[in-house]
């Protein structure tokens, strides 16, 4: 397969839980996710920021087929694959892996390292044959900085940043075009986060992976993307060339998000603009209508309250405001942003 | 240890701590001679990877060691003159009811889920200060409102569990503040929470610092929120302080090989992409921590003395100290690397 056949599309994805409660007691729903698009293409990251509850980790999990969407469809190298049978299914998703969060919880505690790297072989028979399954988990161990030893070992037996790539080289047993990795640095601390991030941005280069990078860490997404989407309550309100979303955000919430992120050396760049957003992300059961940002945004007009924007072209990337003109330009009214 | 010009009096100086505990793979030091000092109204930040030890410094500090397996084998803690350690625990806690509080990174565990928020901060006028109920009652309310909490005479009356996690964070910290204490220890009091909300808590904290002329000790992980909000940074690997001065000069001009490596591993926002620098290797498990430097094994400056030679914290410029045979080599800047 041409590198140019993986990609990865979401087209206006929707995944719904159900929840139980309210006046009649009725089931009703929660859209984690709603009407979402994104690709991504082999070779390339697309960093995802977003507060937590947004419906990250639900997009992921869909995208990996751990969770069926309830309207939408998701593309793979030409095939949809959200709708496919199951046997159908099974061979196009082993092209997509996911990296987790937390090392510690998405690794078996009762098996060795040498099992959890070959768990997916098992399943899909086939893949590698049984007798150089030794000789290939020996490379894959290497292949993410790992001492061939690490492979007789249990999980407890690690530190963090081991187990980290122990779940990298499970994901990457399986010879994927593309990673969702949901969360994959958080947990790690600072040194060790930057020896993952350079094996990521390794294997990128080496396998012309692409990655599908989710985090809330905006310098760490900003870091590692080359395109970026900004979500808010299940919609990406914002999405471009990395340099241009983050280098001049257009959407109220992403500049919000920019200025909140603490910069490690703040003296060694021009002062920033400071936007501090009041109040909290509201609830996914009972979104804000119209706009979903509109009670914690600063430049809120009464039409923002009626009708929900959608994404539009506006100076290189795609923004979901109806001010998205003025917020660029200059911020707009100053109602609730207080600039230090 | 000579107290630096610039605080002549400090509130609190913490001397060669050594703590250790009894665990099932038998006794180990979690704190290996830590020192620093904190001076009134001024904010020091403790920086360091998990398992540091910077929590077990701030609980010797507050006297919330578990008592039966913790000992606290040497080392000196003075508040404001008075040497703590020397104190029975009951005076400690006397004075860390009052003197000092202390704000977790937790704020659910921090309250007591089935007495109304308003009740918990009111029962602390009752019991320190001997007011009235309704007196009592009445500063509990305008804690809330100092905090932030808007309709606080209504909320007072809620349970932790219908706070949003800012909303609590804030509850915790009316807490804390509502005997006016002289020190605030802060242990991640904002990794839990998103960054819109981190903002909004470490700016209250802020402002509440300079009303208060309090001195706090923040403890995090994240260079950019303690670039932002502290005078001074102890740096602490392996259960030592390793480095400790103004926060400019730490993070412009590190003496210590540690903290030039930590500073390095953090991408830097004006250059997207360029690959870091981590630091090698891992931190040192606390059952095996190596003789010399504990830093040696993964110190690009490592020469034979530091296998042997335990560097000892020693001034190496006004208010700059640092544990490192080779200090003033790698403050000038030497290539650290080139020089191993
Ligand atoms: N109650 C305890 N019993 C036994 N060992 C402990 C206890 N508390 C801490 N330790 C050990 O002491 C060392 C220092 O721990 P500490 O919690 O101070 O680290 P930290 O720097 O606060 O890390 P983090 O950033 O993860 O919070 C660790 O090795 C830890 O496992
Ligand atoms: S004392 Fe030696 S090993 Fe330790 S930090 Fe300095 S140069 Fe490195
Ligand atoms: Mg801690």
């Amino acid at each position: 397969m041409s590198t140019s056949e993986a990609r990865l599309e979401v087209r206006q994805l929707r995944v719904s839980y159900p929840v139980r409660g309210g006046l009649l007691r009725r089931a009703a729903e929660v859209h984690a996710v709603e009407r979402l698009s994104l690709t991504v293409t082999a070779g390339r990251t697309l960093g995802l920021v977003g507060e937590s509850g947004c419906g990250k980790s639900t997009l992921a999990r869909a995208i990996v087929g751990l969770r069926r969407p309830t309207g939408g469809e998701i593309w793979y190298a030409g095939e949809r694959v959200d709708d496919a049978d199951a046997a159908r299914r099974r061979r196009l998703t082993t092209q997509i892996q996911m990296v987790y969060q937390d090392p510690y919880s998405s690794l078996n505690p009762r098996k060795k390292v040498s099992f959890i790297v070959t768990e997916g072989w098992r399943v899909h028979r086939g893949q590698v044959p049984r007798d150089q399954w030794t000789d290939r988990t020996a490379e894959l161990l290497a292949r993410v900085g790992l001492a061939a030893e690490l492979a007789d070992r249990y999980p407890h037996q690690l530190s963090g940043g081991q187990r980290q790539r122990v779940g990298i080289a499970r994901a990457l047993a399986m010879s994927p075009r593309i990673l969702v990795c949901d969360e994959p640095v958080s947990a790690l601390d600072v040194s060790v986060q930057a020896q993952t991030l350079n094996l990521l941005a390794d294997l990128r280069a080496e396998l012309g992976l692409g990655y599908l990078f989710i985090a809330h860490d905006l310098s760490v997404v900003r870091h590692i993307s080359d395109d970026l989407a900004v979500m808010y309550l299940g919609r990406i309100v914002e999405t471009g060339p990395a340099a241009t979303v983050y280098g001049a955000p257009a959407h109220p919430y992403t500049r919000a998000l920019i200025s909140a992120a603490p910069v490690p050396r703040p003296w060694a760049s021009p002062p920033a603009e400071r936007i501090l957003l009041t109040g909290e992300v509201p609830s996914p059961a009972s979104p804000p209508s119209g706009c979903r940002f509109r009670t914690r945004c600063g430049l809120a007009q009464p039409r923002c309250a009626e009708v929900e924007p959608e994404l539009r072209t506006v100076a290189g990337r795609e923004v979901a405001c109806h001010y998205a003109e003025s917020s660029l330009a200059d911020g707009g009214p100053p109602v609730t942003a207080v600039t230090r | 240890m000579v107290a630096p010009p610039h605080a002549p009096h400090p509130l609190l100086t913490v001397d060669d701590l050594v703590v250790s505990f009894d665990g099932p793979l038998g006794t180990y030091r979690a704190l290996n001679g830590v020192s620093f000092q904190v001076g009134a109204g001024e904010t020091l930040a403790i920086l360091g990877e998990s398992g540091s030890g910077k929590s077990v410094t701030v609980r010797a500090v507050m006297a919330l060691l578990p008592r039966h397996s913790a000992t606290i084998e040497r080392g000196t803690i003075r508040y404001d003159g008075e040497e703590l350690s020397a104190l029975p625990v009951r005076r400690t806690r006397e004075l860390s009811a009052t003197e000092m509080a202390m704000v977790f990174q937790d704020s659910l565990t921090a309250l007591n889920p089935v007495v109304r928020v308003g009740q918990q901060i009111a029962e602390l006028f009752r019991v320190r200060q001997r007011t009235s109920r309704r007196e009592a009652w009445r500063r509990a309310v305008a804690g809330l409102e100092r905090v932030g909490i808007p309709n606080a005479a209504r909320r007072a009356h809620d349970y932790p569990h219908q706070f949003s996690g800012g909303m609590r964070q804030r509850v915790v910290i009316a807490m804390a503040l509502a005997l006016r204490p002289r020190l605030l220890i802060a242990d991640e009091p904002t990794t839990a929470l998103d960054v819109t909300v981190q903002a909004q808590i470490m700016d209250l904290l802020r402002e509440l610092r300079e009303a208060d002329g309090m001195a706090m000790i923040l403890i995090t992980h994240d260079l950019g929120v303690v670039a932002d909000v502290a005078d001074r940074v102890a740096v602490m690997y392996a259960g030592t302080v390793v480095e400790s001065g103004p926060l400019r000069t730490v993070y412009d001009a590190p003496a210590h090989p540690y903290t030039r490596g930590l500073m390095a591993s953090v991408p830097a926002p004006d250059r997207p992409g360029e690959r870091l620098t981590p630091i090698e290797g891992m931190p040192p498990s606390p059952l095996a921590t190596p003789a010399g430097c504990p830093f040696h094994p993964r110190c690009p400056v490592a020469r034979a003395a530091c296998r042997t030679d335990r560097p000892v914290l020693r001034v190496v410029a006004t208010g700059h100290e640092a544990a490192c045979h080779y200090a003033e080599e790698v403050m000038a800047g030497v290539d650290v690397r080139g020089a191993a």
